[in-house]
């Protein structure tokens, strides 16, 4: 034994004997001695118990061991360093927006820093990367932000911690490829889809090669995936998918190629729709009339086709009525402007007063939003009294058509101009409220201000419903994303408070106040265009 | 100090109260904004906020120390009001309007100088007991110095009757043995804890409160246990022959049961200038106290010390001072501080701030080995210390498990287990070398600061 061992000795000895009460097992002298054993007699004196003598020992034997401590060499090696990334860092003033950000200060604000990274083309600051990170594991629709804006340091951490590993399989189809060859469970399917984004023709050919073997219930999800990147060149493969033994899949397929302008699904539903509705003229005014012969049931094509041959129950729609709204809501809108020569404003007035008015105008709404019928959504829109039908019917709100289908511009111009020219533009249900909180886009400068005005004059003597799905703190809350930088100040001063209403409006337009200014600062930290 | 939006917000009690904040700091929600100077020259500001309620609140602020106050309920310290009245001066100054402080700012204003002056009073008093300022009354200042040296002698047989106690009580758990530790109650350890406060030795007592934790601590609790008994019985026997140990030793000591100097005397010690690196800071808290630590490094003397600042916990006490938030890792300045007497000094205060400078290039440590050297050296002189400061100028953490940082040579430091940043520390370090910071306790290093290429990070 050498000196050295012999004095770490003292040390177990002391903690068993200590550990045991020195009442029965007192400490025993050391065998031989190190520097430490020399000291021994010093510390153990006779005048003293034997619980002083043992602490005594230990004190110094603890003082020994610490100071004597090296610490060894490591027989790891130094990790392999993170590729360089030549973009700069972003400012110091963005980098603390990050950072409170993060700190759950208008965390929905992360995308748009996000945002702001990437177009500027600067790096996220290192340090917050490991949040930025876990936040994205949870929102997938973060990903691709965080891949642009957290740059090679972001990819880096993805390859050591695997929760992180979206971070890794990036952008190249190559390494998504094999994750889907040999990965499995999440990892794999948010390959298939990553890659769905980058290649499409590649991700259908691999799910192709490995259908066969994929579990039932998870084709339908990876069916689902297609709708981006859709082309003809996905119809034979989704046309076989129609014959699946598992009805989520055969609807998925479905749906795809009912979505394919050129499928010979769609060609199907055409065929099927103009034996169902053709286009006379009214004998005595002359005006065209639609003439409609709804099917008795679905026959077992139209169900290959997707059709949901039951409309469902307690509604009170009819079978005849659901198939009819079904049939004509699968064929572009345009299909019959063009094969009539007519204008839809004159099809939809048709439709005024007609005995089958729901189920038509349930399907040019389902259409019009499906093939994105800019000319349809705005003839419908201006004829809201027809268009405007019972949620029974499966099809989606007039709004909802509009927006989402109408060009950007038409849907900001009309929203603007109806809520300058109408007073109660704003209140409760309107139209223009629907609009507002479903369409996603940012608005334009004179929409926000048209809006900051009438919101103005509300909070200076109306009194509205705050509350509810179309209430005024919805609209606030959408007011504080939706509108832009440049228009944030109508929307920061000239507020009413005054007003015998204000108590009500206060702390809703003070959060949307906070949200605002936090937006300009986020601007302004990325050097992007001051606001006026 | 010039104050700024950063600074401000950095003696906001809680993020939800710098958001808070942050939100008043706009004009219209102010219905007067005024600021007056003191006879000092320091701005005073007031303003009267519009809040949910019928009055406004009345907020006034002594951008000084800053000093706070508000007549709104809140329990915060610094509330919204007070915090948002301040970073609105600090981003437009030009939106207060000069003018003589209305009667509410005027009170207010007196009776903080009013206390302020009783305060210098007394300070003067106690100088004048210390037999060091112009004393009026030479007898009085004798019957002032009897009693204080009475008072202090009292102490000490406290002192000397609660940690006979303690040494019983350390004792006899040696001999009845430490197995039983773990089936101890809790109040066990709080009864002599509590006993060593009444005795007038906090330090001790804090320590048996440290104790009491060990038994549930997991592996190798037996070796962490007695080693700190070993510790606490080690500073008992010191004091028993106090007379005889050197001074720097024997202030350990008397520091370690719990005397503390007060801030007078340490001041007329020497003190050491340099340029001082803060480090690090850490702050840690628990039922009574706030405690934040904050480490220097000095450019030249190559040495750590450590400030400490103490707050009461979740203080809510109306004009409380925030800890000091004017310590920012990562800054530098030329300056003096004066180290607490010690055999291997590191609690400093600072005595004198001259000015911020840029950060001094090249400080710290240049490997494991020169760090271990130095802090092993300390250790040797001083055996109750409990962390050593740690400065790396090359770390390369690294990234299986165990978290260790190594250095070019290989020798590695393993990190806390308790230490939770450890993502945050290889995204900045991106698997480079990096300078390092942490408090090394002779096993584990605890990470406090990292420096990436936009500069100081701090880590928890």
């Amino acid at each position: 034994m050498t000196s050295m061992h012999s004095d770490l000795a003292i040390w177990s000895a002391a903690v068993n004997a200590a550990l045991l009460g020195t009442d029965r097992a007192p400490l025993g002298a050391p065998t031989s001695g190190g520097a430490l054993g020399a000291a021994y007699d010093a510390l153990v004196r006779p005048q003293s118990d034997a619980a002083a003598n043992l602490l005594r020992v230990a004190a110094a034997a603890s003082a020994y061991q610490r100071c004597g401590r090296t610490p060894g060499r490591t027989q790891e090696a130094a990790p392999s360093p993170c590729p360089r990334d030549d973009r700069p860092t972003c400012t110091l003033a963005a980098a603390a927006l990050l950072r409170r950000i993060l700190q759950g200060e208008h965390q929905s604000l992360l995308r748009t820093w996000l945002t702001l990274a990437t177009r500027n083309d600067v790096r996220a600051p290192a340090d917050a990367l490991p949040t930025v990170l876990d936040l994205a594991r949870q929102d997938p629709k973060l990903r691709p932000l965080v891949r642009a804006a957290g740059g090679t340091r972001a990819t880096w951490l993805g390859a050591l911690n695997e929760d992180w590993a979206f971070a890794v399989s990036g952008d190249s189809p190559d390494a998504l490829a094999t994750i889907w060859e040999t990965g499995a469970g999440m990892p794999r399917m948010e390959a298939l889809q990553r890659l769905r984004q980058l290649d499409p023709e590649r991700a259908r050919t691999l799910l192709e090669a490995s259908w066969a073997q994929e579990d039932a219930t998870n084709r339908a999800f990876f069916l689902a995936m297609f709708a981006h990147g859709l082309s003809p060149a996905d119809e034979p493969f989704l046309e076989r998918a129609l014959d699946d033994r598992r009805k989520e899949v055969r609807q998925a397929a479905a749906a795809l190629l009912g979505r394919l302008v050129s499928s010979a699904l769609i060609g199907r539903m055409v065929d099927r729709a103009r034996q169902l509705v053709t286009l006379g003229k009214s004998a005595i005014l002359q005006r065209p009339r639609l003439d409609v012969m709804p099917p008795d049931e679905a026959d077992a094509s139209m169900v290959r086709d997707g059709v949901n041959p039951k409309p469902p129950t307690g509604t009170g729609v009819g079978e005849k009525a659901w198939l009819l709204a079904q049939i004509i809501g699968a064929v572009p809108p345009s299909t019959w402007s063009a094969t009539w020569s007519i204008e839809p404003d004159k099809l939809i007035r048709a439709a005024d007063g007609h005995e089958w008015r729901e189920p038509i105008i349930a399907g040019w709404l389902i259409a019009t939003e499906r093939f994105h019928d800019a000319t349809w959504a705005r003839a419908l829109w201006d004829n809201e009294a027809v268009a405007r039908i019972e949620p029974k019917w499966g099809a989606p709100p007039l709004e909802h058509a509009f927006t989402r289908a109408a060009s950007a511009d038409v849907v900001d111009a009309e929203l603007r101009r109806e809520v300058s020219a109408r007073h109660d533009a704003l209140r409760g249900a309107h139209r223009v409220v629907i609009a507002l909180l479903g369409w996603p886009n940012e608005w334009s400068d004179a929409l926000a201000r048209a809006l900051a005005k009438r919101l103005k004059d509300y909070a200076g003597a109306d009194r509205v419903s705050f509350t509810g799905e179309f209430g005024m703190r919805a609209l606030l809350e959408r007011c504080a994303h939706a509108v832009p930088v440049s228009a944030a100040d109508a929307f920061l001063d000239g507020w009413p408070e005054q007003s015998d209403v204000w108590s009500t409006w206060a702390s809703a337009v003070d959060t949307l106040s906070s949200v605002l200014r936090f937006r300009i600062d986020l601007h302004l930290a990325f050097n992007e265009e001051s606001p006026a | 100090m010039t104050w700024t939006a950063e600074t401000v917000l950095a003696l906001a009690p809680d993020p939800a109260s710098a958001k808070a904040g942050r939100d008043l700091a706009v004009r219209r929600k102010w219905t007067t904004l005024g600021i007056s100077q003191t006879a000092e020259g320091v701005p005073v500001l007031w303003g009267a906020c519009q809040g949910s309620g019928k009055d406004p609140y009345l907020t006034r602020a002594d951008t000084s120390e800053p000093a706070f106050k508000c007549t709104c309920p809140s329990r915060k310290f610094p509330c919204k009001h007070s915090l948002g009245l301040f970073l609105l001066f600090v981003q437009s100054p030009r939106e207060f309007t000069t003018g003589a402080p209305p009667d509410w700012v005027a009170e207010w204003l007196e009776s903080r100088s009013a206390r302020a002056a009783k305060r210098a009073e007394r300070e003067a008093r106690a100088a004048d007991s210390d037999g060091e300022g112009p004393a009026a009354d030479p007898a009085q200042s004798e019957k002032a110095a009897k009693q204080a040296a009475a008072r202090a002698a009292e102490r000490e047989r406290r002192v000397a009757a609660g940690i006979a106690e303690l040494g019983l009580w350390l004792r006899d758990l040696v001999r009845q043995g430490l197995s039983t530790a773990p089936a101890r109650p809790a109040s066990s350890w709080e009864t002599m804890a509590a006993r060593l406060v009444d005795a007038q030795a906090p330090g001790a007592a804090r320590l048996v409160r440290q104790m009491a934790t060990i038994p549930a601590s997991g592996d190798g609790w037996p070796e962490r246990l007695l080693d700190r008994m070993a510790r606490l019985h080690l500073l008992l026997e010191g004091y028993g022959r106090i007379d005889s140990l050197p001074p720097d030793l024997a202030a350990d000591v008397r520091a370690g049961l719990g005397w503390t100097m007060a801030q007078e005397t340490l001041l007329e010690l020497e003190g050491v200038r340099d340029h001082w690196a803060i480090v690090g800071r850490r702050l840690t808290e628990d039922d009574r106290l706030r405690v934040q630590r904050t480490w220097l490094w000095g450019r030249d003397t190559r040495r750590g010390a450590l400030l400490l600042h103490f707050a009461p916990a979740g203080a809510v006490r109306s004009e409380t001072k925030p800890i000091d938030p004017t310590f920012v890792p990562g800054t530098a300045f030329d300056g003096t501080v004066v180290f607490f007497p010690s055999a291997a000094p590191l609690r400093a205060i600072v005595k004198e701030r001259t000015t911020a400078v840029d950060w001094p290039t090249g400080i710290g440590y240049a490997d494991v080995s020169e760090a271990v050297t130095a802090t092993a050296g300390a250790d040797a002189r001083m055996p109750w210390l409990e962390g050593h400061p740690v400065l790396l100028r090359e770390a390369t953490p690294t990234t299986l498990t165990p978290a260790q940082v190594r250095d070019a040579t290989g020798r590695a430091m393993p990190l806390s287990t308790r230490f939770r940043d450890r993502w945050r520390l290889l995204a900045v370090s991106g698997g480079a070398a990096v300078p390092l910071f942490g408090e090394w306790d002779g096993e584990a290093l605890t990470p406090l600061t990292v420096w990436g290429e936009s500069g100081a990070v701090s880590l928890a």
